[in-house]
């Protein structure tokens, strides 16, 4: 009996010894050098936990196991002075906590956003490509001349207050309209912290919904990475309804918060059932 | 017999007194259960136990005026009028109830006659109430007979002349709604007579200006606020922009300048200063473009103008530099500048491409020996079917020369140039002719390229004026040289719209938006010393004034949002009613701090905490504060943030989790709900006697030592957390507390 037990324990030691983690890149942000692979790690490229890694300073990369986790590969201390870093695979590796369920759907209704604030959630909010309508229901947030939503963020020292454009009842977030106030400009496409109101500059009334950092998501970028995940899940027996639910789930738990029909619609062009 | 009757009234007599009691304590159970759920917004619940208690005495009026507040919360306008009524029948009649059944008419039943009738009603009673005087404007103003309200503000103002919400909604109407400019600036100007430091409603006044393009009278009022303020930077800034639209350039300058000295890093004056060179020098280069060809070369004006544009563009770019500095990602500035650059090097250029004709200017003579070739035709050829030459398309300026000598010519060349150069337009100054036999004519086609942006094109989206204009000529081995011609190039360009009239449509716009006052800082604080019954401590009270002392001084707490219990004074009830009073108070924007020390208790049966009020007996826990009930007033109480700290044994169980985390940048625009205890579930020292908690000790030091303009929640429970645990024996922990609000956010502490 005893030596059954031992054969079983060692039989699952070597099996767990045997299942070595692979990973695979999808995205690769700044430079990262596989010293084991002699290798610059790349969009589609494959490592392993033991891999020695070179980064370059604040660089970092999404990657995906063979268990079809999802994981982000950085500096071990991103805040070293030192030009490059070394590490292996597996000190580096930190996995990407799922942001659950899909959250703007529960927001939206028949007659547009109802409650604007799961709908942008309180962390990031992904837009893909350049700009995004949102219907917005009437009776929550009329938009006209006399009360309408308003983006307030900082370029550089500078406070900026944008009322967000609208036709009828469809807001429009504009990311070329919003990076430019005046004399400033802002280079990057991530807006930081921006403060969203529901605002009535005839009284003056505001009410802060909720703040944010909108992000204007590169859409050839995003297809790459999700193509490069298709090609990693093509061999696992997955329904299409589930490779869809995979990317869907990978965009959001990376990139925050989006619109569900702006996403189905991405992922329906790159994921052709 | 006597005794028999003395002993009946005595048994009526204790029957009555005992029913008395009885009633008297279910009455206030009854309060007291309704205000604990009154603090933690559970209205229904609240309302329930006051209408019950309302039950029991009829005629007392503490539960009507709590069923007021729990009914119009609620939204039950029949039960929020049947209590104003029996208030009114026991002759309870405050402003503040007659406000509410006005709100409760207007909110809950949309009635403004209904609210009319109360206002009127109230106005009797309270002859000259502000209060209900205002709430009579603001149901004709929300209402919107603005004529109405008018009426009512002018009769309120001639009462109450200094209130500044009055003179708000008058100049509301008159210029927000009634677009009555004049009015307005009247209006503003009596404010401005009854508030003579206010700079708000010179600002009001000089918006108006800005608005109707009154600039002189801006210009009036900009000198006033830099009287009232001289050392606001932003004035002189205003003011400058003002003369410099009036043409007064040097003021301009000055008073900008001015506006750097009072802040060095004023990035807009630092960029309108360039901005200013900058424009007279393309003034100077524009007059180049209107000059003709024949003043640009013969009467010597062309090269004097030059050198006055290169002056002025070189004192314009050292500020260019200087607010790219400040600013890397100033992109008008790094235009400015790229086009300065440009213009620059054009004019060197410009200046030796046409060094025969100022050279000859000293020897006109020689010049009117025209040379034995001439430029008879030239055109500018556009894309098929195009009137312009959009970007990242080619043109041809195609130039016939012809040969009027006798004998062949040989090396000849066109030269180039422009005036105001357009860095997006491409084109070789130089281009050779082939050898033209005598009496020929040779055609020539110049290429011309509308590059598309990039970084070194980028300059000229700043540069204005006839930007397209090229200047050529024809010149030989002889020396000699055509008359000046010139050929204006037309580009493409693209217009955008912006907002239609009917108000369903807006582009994004910049508006004047500044939302959110600065968030206030409630604090209270709880210290007990001398229990009734439990075992007296030593340091609870001090530690507790110490704290505050350190976060009024040195933190942005003000006096006025303090509120403070000690000793007989931290009853329950009393911690209930602070918190309803902080309650009322408090925005969404606002952030709490509650810092309590005395003793607490655990029970070990329902695995809680609670702290322990200056009245409670041992082993009565219903007269403890136990941890759910002190987090659900805390749930119930929106704040930004709330930070909840506790000196006190066994406060441990106030925690949601494990989680500690660690100060994030940036994290404390999100909500967050924290805690911070002295210990686990444990005992803690309350210190030798006037030395203060070893917890108390180093949380002031913390706060004290802080040399950063802030100090995060973070950073303070790890300064304390380090230093208690080195010198006592007990575990402080600082967590995130078991409260919805909580978003994952951190309070920081800023200093005054």
């Amino acid at each position: 009996m005893k030596t059954s037990i031992l054969l079983i324990i060692l039989a699952t030691a070597f099996f767990t010894n045997a299942q070595t983690n692979k990973y695979n890149v999808i995205k690769v942000n700044g430079g990262i050098f596989n010293v084991t692979q002699s290798s610059e790690l790349s969009q589609g490229n494959s490592f392993v936990d033991e891999d020695n890694m070179n980064f370059k300073q604040n660089s970092f990369a999404y990657v995906i196991s063979n268990m079809r986790k999802k994981y982000m590969l950085r500096t071990p201390n991103i805040e070293s002075d030192d030009a490059d870093i070394f590490s292996s695979a597996n000190l580096a590796l930190s996995p990407i906590r799922s942001r659950g369920q899909l959250s703007t759907r529960g927001a939206v209704s028949e007659t547009g956003v109802k409650d604007f604030k799961t709908y942008l959630g309180i962390e990031n909010f992904s837009i893909i490509g350049n700009q995004l309508e949102i219907p917005m229901d009437e009776s929550r947030y009329p938009l006209n001349n006399e009360e309408f939503i308003v983006f307030h963020y900082d370029i550089k020292d500078a406070k900026i207050s944008k009322k967000v454009g609208f036709n009828n009842q469809v807001l429009k977030i504009e990311k070329e309209k919003l990076k430019i106030s005046n004399n400033n400009t802002l280079h990057s496409d991530t807006i930081q912290s921006v403060s969203v109101y529901k605002y009535k500059p005839l009284t003056d009334d505001y009410e802060l919904i909720t703040e944010i950092n909108l992000c204007f998501l590169d859409s050839n970028t995003l297809k790459q990475e999700l193509e490069t995940i298709l090609s990693i899940i093509k061999g696992d027996s997955m329904t299409p309804d589930d490779v869809e639910e995979y990317l869907k789930q990978y965009v959001i738990d990376i990139y925050g918060n989006m619109d569900d029909n702006q996403l189905d619609a991405f992922i329906g062009t790159v994921n052709k059932k | 017999m006597i005794q028999k009757y003395l002993i009946t009234a005595l048994l009526i007599f204790y029957t009555l007194t005992t029913f008395g009691q009885t009633l008297n304590d279910k009455w206030l159970y009854q309060i007291d259960k309704g205000k604990e759920e009154y603090a933690i917004n559970n209205y229904s619940n609240a309302l329930t136990f006051f209408t019950k208690a309302s039950r029991l005495i009829p005629t007392d009026t503490t539960a009507y005026v709590y069923m007021l507040d729990c009914s119009y919360k609620t939204q039950q306008a029949d039960v929020f009028f049947q209590s104003f009524s029996r208030l009114l029948l026991l002759d309870y009649e405050s402003a503040r109830i007659y406000n509410l059944a006005i709100k409760t008419s207007i909110e809950v039943e949309k009635d403004y006659q209904k609210a009319v009738i109360y206002v009127e009603a109230a106005k009797q009673i309270f002859t000259k109430d502000k209060n209900i005087l205002m709430a009579d404007i603001m149901i004709y103003f929300q209402y919107g007979d603005y004529d109405a309200a008018m009426e009512k503000l002018v009769v309120y103002s001639e009462l109450f002349p200094r209130d500044k919400k009055a003179l708000d909604l008058i100049y509301k109407i008159q210029y927000v709604i009634r677009k009555d400019p004049a009015s307005a600036i009247k209006t503003l100007e009596k404010a401005q007579q009854l508030f003579p430091n206010d700079q708000e409603y010179v600002k009001k006044e000089v918006n108006i200006y800005l608005e109707t393009g009154q600039m002189d009278a801006a210009e009036e009022k900009f000198k006033k606020l830099i009287e009232l303020n001289p050392t606001d930077a932003k004035h002189y800034y205003n003011l400058s922009l003002i003369l410099y639209n009036k043409g007064d350039y040097q003021q301009s300058v000055e008073l900008a300048l001015k506006a750097i000295e009072l802040k060095p890093d004023f990035l807009e004056a630092i960029f309108n200063v360039g901005t200013f060179y900058y424009h007279r020098a393309l003034q100077y280069n524009e007059m180049l473009n209107k000059m003709t060809p024949i003043q640009y070369t013969y009467k010597g004006q062309g090269r004097d103008i030059e050198d006055t544009a290169k002056s002025l563009f070189e004192l314009a770019k050292p500020y260019f530099e200087q607010a790219i500095k400040l600013n890397t990602e100033e992109l008008g500035a790094f235009e400015n500048l790229n086009t300065i650059n440009v213009l620059l090097g054009n004019i060197e250029q410009n200046q030796v491409l046409t060094d025969p004709y100022f050279t000859d200017l000293e020897n006109e003579d020689k010049h009117k020996v025209y040379p034995d070739y001439e430029l008879v035709d030239f055109s500018f050829n556009y894309p098929d079917g195009q009137l312009n030459l959009k970007k990242g398309q080619n043109g041809n300026l195609v130039i016939s020369v012809v040969n009027i000598g006798e004998l062949s010519i040989e090396d000849a060349e066109i030269r180039l140039f422009e005036p105001f150069v357009n860095p997006m337009i491409s084109f070789d100054q130089t281009i050779n002719i082939p050898t033209i036999n005598s009496g020929d004519t040779a055609t020539i086609s110049v290429p011309f390229t509308y590059s598309l942006n990039n970084v070194s094109t980028v300059g000229i989206e700043k540069a204005e004026g006839a930007q397209n204009l090229v200047r050529f000529f024809v010149s030989g081995t002889d020396g000699k040289y055509t008359d000046l011609q010139q050929v204006d190039i037309a580009m493409g360009k693209v217009i955008l719209a912006t907002v239609d009239s009917s108000g369903t449509f807006s582009e994004t716009i910049d508006i004047d938006f500044t939302p959110a006052a600065k968030a206030v800082n409630f604090l209270l604080v709880i210290g007990i010393d001398n229990y009734i019954y439990w075992q007296p401590l030593t340091n609870a009270v001090n530690d507790t004034k110490n704290v505050k002392e350190v976060l009024i001084n040195q933190y942005e707490v003000n006096k006025e949002n303090v509120f403070e219990l000690y000793n007989e004074d931290a009853t329950k009830t009393n911690i209930i009613n602070e918190l309803i009073k902080i309650k009322r108070e408090l925005t969404n924007h606002d952030n709490l701090i509650i810092y309590y020390a005395g003793h607490g208790d655990y029970n070990t049966s329902t695995d809680e905490g609670a702290w322990i009020p200056v009245d409670a007996n041992i082993n009565s826990e219903d007269e403890y504060l136990n941890n759910t009930t002190l987090l659900s007033f805390l749930n119930s109480l929106d704040t930004k943030h709330t930070f909840l700290i506790a000196d006190a044994c066994f406060s441990g169980s106030l925690f949601v989790s494990d989680d500690e985390m660690s100060y994030k940048p940036n994290n404390d625009r999100v909500k967050s709900r924290w805690g911070f205890t002295s210990g686990n579930i444990e005992y803690v020292a309350d210190g030798e006697q006037n030395q203060g908690s070893p917890f108390a000790k180093y949380f002031v030091e913390a706060l004290t030592e802080n040399q950063r303009d802030f100090i995060a929640v973070t950073e303070l429970i790890s300064y304390v957390k380090f230093k208690v645990r080195n010198n006592a024996i007990q575990t402080p922990i600082g967590r995130p507390l078991k409260l919805e609000g909580n978003e994952g956010g951190e309070f920081l502490l800023y200093l005054r």
